[in-house]
């Protein structure tokens, strides 16, 4: 079986099928671009999209019923970007998508997600290191009964960066047994970075399960003095402790390569960039 | 030939004096037990040696093989060979045991340590703590009971090899049979290694399995009586009523800060000891 690497240049004038066979879809386009990706019924897919090159893209999802679907969006775009996605999420299929945004440039992203019928899951993750201006708003929206919505979502603020996250998760009428939870966490180093997170939580229904917990700070200091007091110098203690806020993103995937892949990625983003910045 | 000298140390903390003048020397293949009741200072002394933050030295020396610790940072303090294994260990989630050990491993080495040989040794002292093999994945004491914290803390030890350990209540929290886990893996380290040790517990069961060669008791900031393993016993029968009085003494009163809050039926305000 042959594995794809579908590069995109321009908006494809057709949906793209999501089968096993594509691995990765890049995205090198320097006009705004349309995708829509759609996964039959009964699929499995897990793909990485790698974002190179785009101003403005707009990314529609339809996950059939029954299917598997893994997203892993990767930006390595330094040029400022808006993302504005759409996912449709049917009976009983699983829906996983994962923003890896540690790229220097500005990102606006809108991303809307929704749970149209029962058994429907959707697994939502971003890690985030902000040098710039990056701001999300994240709805997971609970159309039907017996639904689940998880949002995970970590950030690094360093010097003169500014992020905000506004994650909604929405239970509409009739949604029974809907559940509906969500994780941010911000890791500030100093008092004059910008970090806003909002979660809010709209349920129109009884009978379901919510929550969210948030924290936005900056290193603890105990947990600086324990890991200093075994050798590691203040630098090394913060790197630790800063890979270790982005990291939990790896298991989005169950492929070790791509994990360590993006592992190494995460590493090598803070090496560059946190240390420098904690001073 | 590795030595802890400490003279004449003043320590305050936010301010308030807790230790009031300490002298202490530790030599390697030597177990000091540094007892006291409560509130009066032990702890402070392990935490200064080590470098916390809180802790201000205002008068005195503390001396590695003849270095100045009072200059080093606190990690410089671990790699010149001090080790504190904590009361309350602290808990680092997204740290991965393995990659914080191995760190720390590599951060007093040249070389860094192949993974090969990193994980054999891992290996082999989790199971000599007798610990679940998941140990090394688990982020760093993450969900740990009170007994697994105090032995990934030897854990620690054992794969940092210092020269010199203080165990702060290391015991506290720990089941007989875990206990003697603990004494084991310590007291196999100090044969192998001749580490020194400053020993602190509030129990003497602890000191029966580690056999100290010193014991020295802490009241009021000060060390005011020295001796040997017999003294543990003493304490162990007696208490530290005697002490006060052959010393004329005053008891302290360890500081309890009190919360108030209201009954269920708002009828009466009880204080409430606050940890």
């Amino acid at each position: 079986m042959t594995e794809t690497v579908l590069t995109l240049h321009e908006s494809p004038v057709s949906s793209v099928v999501l089968d096993s066979q594509i691995r990765e879809i890049v995205i090198d386009a320097p006009a705004p671009l349309t995708l829509a990706l759609s996964a039959p019924k009964q699929s499995c897919c897990a793909v990485v999209v790698r974002i190179r090159q785009a101003s403005a893209l707009t990314i529609r999802v339809k996950a059939e019923a029954g299917s598997r679907v893994t997203l892993l969006y990767w930006n390595e775009s330094s040029a400022p970007i808006t993302i504005t996605e759409e996912n449709e999420v049917y009976r009983d299929a699983q829906f996983k998508a994962a923003y890896v945004q540690l790229n220097p440039g500005t990102v606006e992203q809108s991303s809307k997600t929704m749970l149209k019928e029962p058994g429907a899951e959707a697994l939502l993750q971003s890690a985030v290191i902000a040098q710039t201006e990056k701001r999300f708003v994240i709805d997971c929206i609970h159309e039907a009964g017996q639904t689940s919505g998880i949002m995970e979502n970590y950030s690094i603020v360093l010097q003169g960066g500014r992020y905000r996250m506004e994650a909604t998760g929405k239970i509409e009428k009739g949604a029974r047994q809907a559940k509906s939870h969500q994780t941010s966490r911000a890791l500030t180093f100093d008092a004059k970075q910008t970090a806003s997170i909002l979660p809010k939580l709209l349920i129109d229904e009884n009978d379901v399960e919510a929550s969210h917990a948030t924290t936005i700070g900056q290193m603890d200091e105990n947990q600086m003095y324990y890991l200093q007091s075994r050798g590691l110098s203040e630098d090394e203690a913060i790197r630790l402790v800063t890979i270790g806020y982005l990291l939990p993103i790896v298991r989005i995937s169950e492929d070790p390569d791509l994990q360590k892949a993006l592992a190494q990625e995460i590493e090598t983003k803070v090496n560059e960039v946190c240390l420098t910045s904690s001073k | 030939m590795s030595q802890l000298m400490i003279k004449n140390l003043h320590v305050e903390v936010e301010g308030k004096e807790i230790l009031k003048g300490i002298d202490l020397t530790v030599a390697d293949h030597e177990i000091h037990a540094l007892m006291g009741p409560n509130g009066n200072g032990k702890s402070t002394l392990l935490a200064a040696i080590m470098g916390h933050p809180k802790y201000t030295v205002t008068q005195g020396t503390i001396e590695l093989d003849g270095r100045n610790v009072l200059e080093m940072s606190v990690d410089e303090r671990s790699r010149a060979g001090l080790f504190l294994a904590m009361q309350y260990p602290q808990e680092v989630p997204g740290v991965t045991n393995s990659d914080f050990l191995r760190a720390a491993m590599n951060a007093r080495r040249e070389n860094p340590i192949s993974l090969f040989a990193f994980i054999k040794e891992m290996e082999k002292t989790i199971q000599d703590l007798q610990m679940k093999p998941d140990l090394a994945h688990r982020f760093l004491n993450e969900g740990f009971s009170g007994g697994e914290k105090k032995r990934n803390e030897i854990v620690q030890m054992k794969m940092l090899k210092p020269s010199l350990a203080m165990l702060d209540e290391i015991d506290s929290g720990l089941d007989v049979d875990a206990l003697k886990i603990v004494a084991d893996a310590v007291n196999q380290m100090q044969q192998e290694t001749g580490l020194g040790l400053v020993v602190v517990s509030h129990y003497e069961r602890f000191y029966q399995l580690l056999k100290p060669t010193h014991a020295h008791v802490l009241i009021n900031g000060r060390i005011v009586m020295e001796g040997d393993e017999t003294l543990v016993q003493k304490i162990d029968q007696d208490g530290y009523d005697w002490l006060y009085q052959e010393l004329d003494l005053q008891p302290v009163k360890e500081e309890v800060k009190l919360t108030f809050t209201l009954g269920s039926c708002a009828a009466s305000a009880r204080g409430r000891k606050h940890d």
